[in-house]
């Protein structure tokens, strides 16, 4: 594990806040190098590179950065920075709905807590990003409900990172989900054509979500959708009398023999992915269905994986 | 029903259990936070109707069950004779108890269904319990035993039906038996009249007695009379055995099959008396029914009844029979062979074919006498069914020797063929004396009088009928002497022509103005030249011009009328008909029925002047028809119903009348038992008579005969009393049927001989049902189980596989180990 060194933002944090994205940070770093590194290659790498300045070597920086012309000259260890270019503008989008705060009994740990699908989607979201700024690619984050809660553009410097990584920590599931009008908008938002990668439970009307689908294809972005689904939305394991809490909607319950609608239920479901399934084919979108239940880390590098070998 | 434990009904609260357990189901509900509410809002939209049905259903099937325990539990009582019908008070109450649970289910779904149906869960538990405990309040005491000793009048159905044989016996036997056993449990003090309910009631111990060896002798003597029951006969008769009783308590017991016919139903008046004779015992006596089983599906065809063409008969000319069979079984008969024998000697058989069940049909014999005299005809069907005593008729023709007819002539003339009377002569006796030479006998006799040697005459007792040839008037005498001719049943035909008085006719009456003719005569009409007036068949409506209306046949529409007494028929006066008119709308024909014969009138006379009928074939049919039609009056009935008097009059062909002195003649019944009848000399002749015409058959006056060499089956007069053909149909008696009699008598209807014994010792008849209310609740608990699987296996509850969400990566180590492997194979 390299020795993290303090950013001047992260100052105005509280220790809490601090720690919780120096953990997000390190649960994605971790998940890039132990796990992903090596077996990743970006496909959208920068081709040129333009001197920006100098600055002075603090341990850590990488020692092929150091400038030996200088240090001839000067005696002093410089690194030698670059405004780097690169055809590669991400941004990650991702749903902080109300019923993206479903934590299931099967969703995968970590320290002994069960993640909900918000917090998997950080995870997500976090690991992405670092595996793209580390790749130098420019990355951006919207985060939102039936509204757009925050948006940072997409940039490629490692501070912007954490500006993000902080977003990402003080984000908490919302309101209900309304996720056309903020598709549009965000479409509307990105001008240079680049990679969108959606974290969301998609719980909103399949055409709708599929002519957002579209409109970000019309506006040449690529698409990545992880569709979040807690284990317990497909397997619906309820029996007997049941009541169900909207955490979309406070007050608003539903009291039923769970046992009584579960294959109709599940029959929803499945029509409901299928067609989003079978939309995101059509329009050459990359869909990639995420269970809670299962590690993100795996989920990721799986899909990765597929990637790197649909793209040999 | 009642219950006999009706506290036990609090039970029926129980009812609230699974209620209850299924709200406190509903509270104790596990909560959950929810994401994907969208999925389960419209999945629970789609499903709600069908689980709340289903949920319904299965409470239903709870609720029902524990309330079959309760009632069970609470001793549910059939009485025999219920006037709350168990459908009154289980099914309302099963219903109530359904209601309730379904209520609860729609509880929180539909509250105003749900109200609807606590609401009617309410009112049909109510209705429930007060139907209950009103027939256990009016049954209360019914049954109570009577500690008083009784006079019981037991009446047995003596019917056609009681003796057709059910599973090896008869109804009469069955009768029998509960009768016998009825006589032992009746406590020593009680007094027993026995009746038998044929046609004509009759009481074999004439009056209510305690000895129960005579009674059990006069219980064996009886059998079943071979006709209808008369209920309302034989109840009269028990009302007056039962009046000669001395104990203070009386009752009525029938043992009947059930059958319909014999209920009088269709005269209230008379169940009305019976509520007013049996009314004047100081207690209504209690009347109980034990209805024996009537077979449903038996087989059985009968002859309902043998008719003739005409009355009067003659040695002349063949008659026509016939004979209506019917179906009476259940099933349809594909072929029925009908005899026919006169006398004994078969005549004749018909084929009759595809009688369905129900259905009628009459074949048609034509059989020419050969000698005067009654005869026996008898129709019989081949084969054997299930009542076999209907499957023979007898019918008695009696044929006659002679008919004498007196022809008055109005119009006398010297010439052949010119007198009033002159075509009527002929017509009644067409063939010469020398042509009737070695043919059969003629019938008619007619016998001309000119109308000035009416005045002698005294006596018209030989004749059967007058006729009055366009006579202008009678002196006072005749007319008086015809008046009563006729309302002794002798038969009169007017014909006035030209000659006759209308005056005369107009004003012809005995007593208080009872006119003799039937219409006055108002005005001789001449029909012009270029005019044609001719009879109008389609009017002719009288029995005796049947066979002149057919206009194929007949040719009695050509006749030409010249001349005519224009008719004016007495408005609404009863006995007054119009037979015929003619083309212009003139009546032709009129009749009046006064006291036991008829007058018939015509509008012309029957000579040659006023019309051309003479001239036509239908002449002589039409003056033999209206005078057998006028004979038949006069002649001794028969065929009669049963209860009816028979009155013959017989002369020399029966010498054995003579020797007679006692003024009683043996009369064998239809059973071979022997009876009195009367006998006494009447205007040289015998009169007999009989008035015990109990069961329908052959009955015969015993008289030697004198023209007859006596085969058994001819010996002596026999005469018939008819059978009533509704009685070889088992028609059944219904619940419904029984509100009549119920609205003027206490009847208390029983289906077995328990029943019937229980009331007897004054104990309520009936059957506890509490082991089929809890076979019923075991029933509803396997329907709710039956149930509930087949919902789980429509609901695919454990079927519903998991919604497939890409691959399954669960295990992180072995997705490592597959992408090492994949880099190895790469490099």
């Amino acid at each position: 594990m390299v020795e993290e060194t303090q950013p001047e933002c992260t100052r105005l944090l509280d220790p809490d806040a601090l720690a919780k994205v120096h953990r997000l940070e390190l649960i994605a770093r971790g998940a890039v190098e132990g796990f992903i590194s090596g077996r990743h290659k970006s496909c959208y790498k920068g081709a040129s590179v333009e001197f920006a300045e100098h600055r002075q070597y603090v341990a850590g920086d990488d020692i092929k950065l150091l400038d030996w012309r200088v240090y001839a000259r000067t005696d002093r260890y410089y690194i030698k920075e670059f405004l780097e270019e690169t055809n590669l503008r991400a941004t990650v989008l991702l749903d902080a709905s109300g019923s993206m705060g479903y934590r299931g009994d099967h969703a995968a740990r970590y320290d002994g807590k069960r993640l909900s699908k918000l917090e998997y989607g950080k995870y997500l979201a976090a690991t992405l990003m670092h595996l793209m700024v580390y790749q130098q690619d420019a990355v951006g984050l919207v985060t939102f409900d039936n509204k757009m809660r925050r948006y940072i553009p997409a940039r490629s410097v490692v501070t912007h990172l954490r500006t993000m990584l902080e977003e990402l920590m003080n984000t908490s599931p919302g309101d209900e989900t309304d996720l056309a009008p903020i598709f549009h908008d965000i479409a509307e938002r990105i001008h240079r054509r680049g990679l969108v990668i959606i974290i969301s439970d998609l719980f909103d009307e399949p055409e709708e979500i599929l002519n957002c689908f579209h409109h970000f294809r019309y506006r040449k972005h690529e698409l990545i959708i992880f569709h979040v689904m807690a284990q317990e939305e497909l397997t619906f394991p309820f029996t007997g009398q049941s009541k169900f809490e909207d955490l979309e909607i406070a007050d608003r319950t539903l009291q039923l023999d769970a046992g009584a609608v579960r294959a109709e239920y599940l029959d929803r479901v499945r029509a409901f992915v299928r067609q989003i399934e079978v939309g995101c084919g059509t329009m050459r979108v990359d869909y990639v269905p995420v269970c809670t239940a299962n590690s993100f880390d795996v989920a990721l590098s799986d899909y990765l994986a597929r990637r790197r070998r649909r793209a040999k | 029903m009642i219950f006999l434990n009706p506290t036990v009904l609090l039970a029926l609260s129980a009812v609230s259990i699974p209620i209850i357990i299924h709200f406190l189901h509903r509270r104790n509900a596990e909560t959950f936070q929810w994401g994907a509410m969208r999925f389960l809002q419209a999945s629970l939209a789609a499903r709600n109707r069908r689980i709340m049905l289903e949920e319904m259903l299965l409470m239903a099937l709870r609720c029902m069950a524990v309330a079959l325990v309760a009632m069970a539990a609470a001793r549910p009582f059939l009485p025999a004779d219920s006037a709350m019908s168990w459908v009154a008070v289980l099914p309302v109450a099963l219903g109530g108890a359904a209601s309730a649970g379904a209520g609860m289910v729609t509880w929180d779904r539909r509250p105003i269904i749900a109200w609807a149906l606590f609401a009617l869960a309410a009112l049909l538990l109510s209705a429930a319990l007060y139907t209950a405990l009103a027939e256990y309040t009016s049954q209360e005491g019914r049954w109570a035993g009577n500690a008083q000793a009784r006079d019981v009048a037991l009446i047995i159905d003596g019917s056609l039906s009681m003796s057709m044989t059910l599973q090896g016996k008869t109804n009469f036997e069955r009768a029998l038996e509960d009768a016998e056993k009825l006589i032992e449990q009746c406590p020593p003090g009680d007094a027993i009249c026995l009746i038998e309910a044929g046609p004509m009631p009759l009481s074999p111990t004439a009056g209510p007695i305690t000895d129960r060896a005579e009674l059990r002798r006069a219980l064996q003597s009886l059998r079943p009379t071979g006709g209808a029951m008369d209920l309302p006969r034989a109840l009269s008769l028990a009302a007056s055995a039962l009046t000669e009783g001395q104990n203070p308590s009386k009752e009525i017991y029938l043992l009947t099959d059930g059958q319909r016919v014999g209920w009088a139903l269709d005269n209230e008046a008379k169940w009305k008396f019976l509520a007013s004779t049996l009314g004047q015992m100081s207690r209504m006596p209690r009347l109980v029914v034990r209805t024996l089983p009537l077979a449903a599906d038996s087989d059985n065809c009968a002859v309902c009844g043998i008719s003739s063409d005409r009355q009067v008969v003659g040695a002349d000319r063949p008659l026509k029979l016939s004979v209506e069979v019917a179906n009476a079984g259940a099933s349809s008969v594909k072929s029925l062979m009908v005899y026919m024998s006169v006398d004994g000697r078969k005549i004749g058989s018909r084929q009759v074919s595809g009688l369905r069940p129900g259905a009628r049909e009459s074949v048609d014999f034509r059989h020419l006498f050969g000698s005067a005299g009654p005869h026996v005809v008898t129709a019989k069907l081949a084969g054997e069914d299930d009542l076999t005593a209907d499957n023979t008729a007898c019918h008695v023709v009696n044929v006659l020797r002679r008919l004498p007819v007196l022809i008055v002539e109005g119009d006398p003339s010297e010439r052949p063929l010119s007198g009033a009377a002159s075509f009527i002569v002929v017509a009644l006796s067409p063939l010469a004396q020398q042509e009737r030479e070695g043919k059969a006998a003629a019938l008619l006799h007619p016998t001309v009088m000119p109308l000035r040697d009416i005045g002698s005459l005294d006596d018209l007792s030989p004749y059967r009928v007058v006729a009055l040839a366009d006579v202008s008037r009678l002196p006072p005498k005749a007319a008086a002497l015809l008046a009563r001719f006729i309302k002794e049943g002798g038969g009169l035909l007017i014909t006035p022509g030209e000659r006759c008085f209308p005056e005369f006719y107009n004003s012809w009456a005995i007593g208080q103005g009872q006119r003799i003719p039937p219409a006055k005569l108002t005005q001789r009409v001449r029909v012009k030249e270029d005019e044609t007036l001719q009879p109008d068949l389609k009017s002719f409506s009288h029995p005796a011009l049947t066979l002149l209306a057919d206009a194929d046949r007949s040719d009695a529409g050509a006749a030409l009328v010249r001349t005519y007494w224009r008719m004016e028929l007495e408005p609404d006066r009863v006995g007054v008909s119009l037979c015929a008119r003619l083309t212009n709308g003139a009546p032709m024909l009129a009749e009046r029925k006064l006291g036991e014969g008829h007058v018939l009138m015509t509008a012309f006379s029957l000579g040659r002047r006023d019309t051309t009928f003479p001239t036509l074939k239908a002449f002589v049919p039409l003056v033999h028809e209206l005078t057998y039609y006028l004979a038949a009056p006069a002649l001794p009935q028969l065929n009669v119903k049963p209860g009816s008097q028979v009155a013959v009059r017989v002369g020399d062909e029966f010498p054995g009348a003579a020797q007679i002195s006692d003024g009683k003649v043996e009369v064998t019944t239809p059973w071979g038992a022997v009876r009195q009848g009367a006998i006494r000399p009447v205007a040289g002749q015998w009169q007999l008579t009989f008035a015990a015409t109990r069961e329908p058959g052959l009955y015969r006056f015993e008289l030697p005969s004198a023209e007859r060499e006596a085969p058994e089956e001819t010996a002596g007069f026999p005469f018939v009393v008819e059978r009533r053909p509704e009685e070889s149909f088992l028609d059944p008696l219904t619940q419904k049927d029984m509100e009549m009699p119920r609205r003027y008598l206490n009847v208390v209807r029983v289906q077995s001989t328990d029943s019937l014994l229980d009331l007897v010792r004054g104990e309520a008849p009936g059957s506890e049902i509490w082991q089929r209310l809890v076979a019923l609740a075991l029933l509803a608990a396997l329907l709710e189980v039956a149930l509930a699987r087949w919902i789980t296996l429509t609901r695919r509850t454990h079927t519903a596989q998991r919604v497939e969400f890409g691959e399954n990566v669960a295990d992180a180590e072995a997705v490592r180990a597959h992408f090492e492997a994949e880099e190895e194979a790469l490099l």
